[in-house]
């Protein structure tokens, strides 16, 4: 019973050292009338390590760079890069996502703009949506309730605000109860998605024993097993324990190499490596439209990590609208001129 | 007497017609510019004016009573604008030997023909003191001899302020007769 | 009212006699007519530019046409800035607004990277890497905090007998319920 915390803790140290690499990146579009983009990346590190692996979006020798050191009252210095590049339209940004060779090229992300004309205004939007990862995920908000999902989508300082403030008992009692679902959701897509995968190797091979639908009416089940003995996931795994009592001996042994397959797909499709970061968006004219969260800067914010876009698209949008005076002044004097002839008329027939 | 048909007549633009009824108008405004304004060419300038704004206007008259009344307010109006810019001239005094040519003239009695000239001289010097309303009101009342609720439509005064202003400017004039005739 | 005198009256007399004498109504009408026509003619061009501008409104189906197409730009004025409004109102009270710049990762991300690790640990290379010293200190302390409450929760098993079998028992249950497919 003793060493089993003792492995926890020496995981846990493992795991914050390992994640403490990438920058806390902050990448801010300021969105023009015509349709460029001014996009500036702030980044900052506890040490001066902006190696390309490493940064989250993607940036290059054409944009101008800028580097600072900040120390704190404690003593805690900060590295901190900026970086910032005018493009000429979203599909210039397109283009750097395209290309990318940083930490999170793997993932497929896109923005777009469109401007419409509405003759009393035109409106704007910006968008950015990142391509969910899985084929056979199931939807978070399967798990969570709204208030619960509108809490899971909140950037990190807003839920600890939540838990320091007066209803901090709800929301830590909130918090806990959310991990405890989105760790039966990610436990859930692994197995979804390892069937998908599996099913998809075998090609119906198998017989119906181990086709997609008698693996999926069984899927609970191994959500189960799979949680209550991700310690000994591996091992059990490695010697063929848990595939016999998923798919029977038989074709343990017949699938074997198909089931491991799919598990390292699975596992790379669930667990990606993801760097997080932080979207801002400064639109032209009147914000009318949003699913994002406004700051003190009255700038929209998203926060981004690989839950978000997971199991389904994570679009991070924004909408505007300025007002076309000349419009305005146009339909006033036409508007004017149809009631002076009505006026005029009406006076000479009196 | 002015025909209502007339007047429709120039309201449809017909000038033949208007010319017709400047002829029947002059002379009654003539009348009454001349005797405000003791001036011949600028009684006729105020009688110009005012067909001018009659025509402009016709379209206002309904009744060929109406347009007497109101071919007078013009006329009455447009004196007082021609009085306002000569009040800035320096005040005429009459010398002892005009007063007397004068009551040489009215000693003479109805039968004296006097001359728009001394007409305009007797009428100048005897309301000289008066301001243009009271003017006005002696007038239309004692010399064009129209009643109070004619002058009132005229002038827009209550009868109150028409007696009022009669009562002053009858005690000046009176005054000035009996100082000077 | 003091009487009038007799001389007032007399003087009256010869005015109300001498009406004035208009020496030519035609050179009245011909200014007239004169002055007429000259504004006619200033009328006359507005009145052709204010046909022009305005000629369409006795075309029938034109002034009906661009009274329909004035009252669909009212109506898409309104809908427009009805929708607009009504998306502004939404927002205000859909969005939160948070205060703060920095945005940490989320701190579910330390357990799903090792439930991650905890599934495949072998996928991991070692890496050299640097943390603060705040960062360190952060971890030591709930490392400590994590020692101190199961210890607390090991002591309190320990004590009790009974509830120690008991979770013995449930413990031995619970791998064989876990494997059991």
């Amino acid at each position: 019973m003793k060493r089993k915390p003792l492995k926890l803790i020496v995981s846990l140290i493992l795991m914050m050292v390992v994640s403490c690499d990438e920058p806390e990146t902050v990448v801010t579009n300021y969105i023009h009338p015509d349709g460029s983009v001014t996009r500036k990346i702030e980044m900052k590190s506890v040490a001066n390590n902006f190696s390309l692996s490493n940064l989250q979006v993607p940036f290059d020798s054409t944009w101008i760079v800028r580097d600072s050191i900040e120390i704190n009252n404690e003593g805690d210095t900060t590295w901190v890069r900026r970086a910032e590049k005018l493009f000429v339209n979203a599909d210039e940004i397109n283009l750097t996502y395209k290309n990318d060779s940083g930490a999170n090229r793997a993932i497929s992300r896109q923005s777009a703009f469109k401007k419409r004309f509405k003759w009393f205004n035109t409106e704007y939007r910006f968008s950015e949506r990142i391509e969910k990862q899985l084929e056979h995920g199931y939807p978070v908000r399967d798990f969570l309730n709204e208030e619960e999902l509108l809490y899971f989508y909140s950037p990190e300082n807003m839920q600890e605000s939540k838990k320091k403030s007066q209803d901090s008992l709800k929301y830590r009692a909130m918090s806990d109860t959310i991990d405890s679902k989105t760790d039966t959701w990610s436990c859930k897509n692994l197995v979804s998605e390892w069937i998908g995968k599996f099913t998809n190797l075998t090609d119906g091979k198998g017989g119906k024993d181990i086709d997609r639908e008698s693996l999926k009416a069984r899927e609970d089940e191994m959500v189960k097993v799979v949680k209550d003995n991700s310690d000994e996931f591996d091992s059990l795994w490695a010697n063929g324990i848990l595939l016999k009592g998923f798919i029977g001996e038989a074709n343990a042994l017949k699938y074997k190499t198909e089931a491991d397959s799919a598990v390292n797909l699975a596992i790379d499709n669930v667990f990606i490596n993801f760097k997080d970061y932080s979207v801002r968006i400064v639109m032209p004219g009147k914000l009318i439209g949003t699913n994002g969260f406004i700051d003190s800067s009255e700038v929209l914010l998203w926060p981004v990590t690989s839950d978000y876009f997971l199991t389904e698209p994570y679009e991070m949008w924004a909408e505007s609208k300025t007002t076309n005076t000349w419009a305005w002044i146009v339909s006033g004097i036409f508007l004017l001129f149809v009631l002076t002839g009505v006026v005029l008329r009406v006076i000479k027939k009196g | 007497m002015i025909d209502i048909k007339l007047i429709e007549e120039c309201r449809g633009g017909n000038l033949n017609n208007f010319r017709k009824l400047v002829g029947l108008t002059s002379p009654f405004a003539y009348s009454v510019a001349f005797r405000m304004l003791g001036d011949e060419e600028q009684a006729k300038d105020v009688v110009q004016e005012t067909l001018v704004t009659i025509w402009q206007k016709l379209k206002k008259i309904k009744s060929a009573e109406g347009y007497k009344t109101w071919i007078y307010r013009i006329v009455v109006n447009k004196c007082y604008d021609q009085m306002r810019k000569r009040k800035r001239n320096p005040e005429f005094v009459a010398d002892e030997q005009t007063w007397a040519d004068i009551s040489n003239r009215i000693s003479e009695g109805p039968s004296a023909d006097l001359e728009n000239k001394e007409t305009a001289q007797i009428i100048s010097l005897l309301t000289n003191r008066l301001s243009p309303k009271q003017k006005a009101v002696f007038i239309l009342s004692d010399i064009e001899e129209m009643t109070s609720d004619e002058i009132s439509g005229i002038t827009g005064m209550s009868s109150t302020a028409i007696k009022a202003n009669l009562h002053y400017a009858r005690k000046n004039i009176s005054e000035m007769v009996e100082r000077y005739l | 009212m003091k009487p009038e005198s007799e001389k007032y009256n007399k003087v009256l007399n010869v005015l109300r006699k001498s009406k004035p004498v208009l020496s030519s109504t035609e050179d009245i009408e011909r200014e007239v007519i004169k002055k007429i026509s000259e504004v006619h003619q200033s009328d006359v061009v507005l009145s052709d530019i204010i046909d022009f501008l305005f000629g369409w409104v006795y075309i029938g189906w034109v002034r009906r046409s661009l009274i329909a197409a004035s009252i669909v730009l009212v109506l898409i004025f309104i809908y427009q800035q009805g929708i607009i409004l009504k998306q502004i109102n939404s927002l205000s009270s859909q969005t939160i607004i948070i205060d703060g710049e920095n945005l940490n990762t989320p701190s579910d991300m330390i357990e799903k990277r090792l439930m991650m690790y905890k599934i495949d640990g072998r996928r991991f290379s070692s890496k050299s890497i640097t943390i603060s010293a705040k960062q360190m200190e952060q971890l030591l302390e709930s490392v400590n905090e994590m020692q101190v409450q199961y210890k607390d929760l090991l002591n309190l098993i320990e004590e009790d007998p009974e509830l120690k079998k008991l979770v013995e028992k449930k413990l031995i249950e619970n791998t064989r319920i876990k494997i059991k497919l």
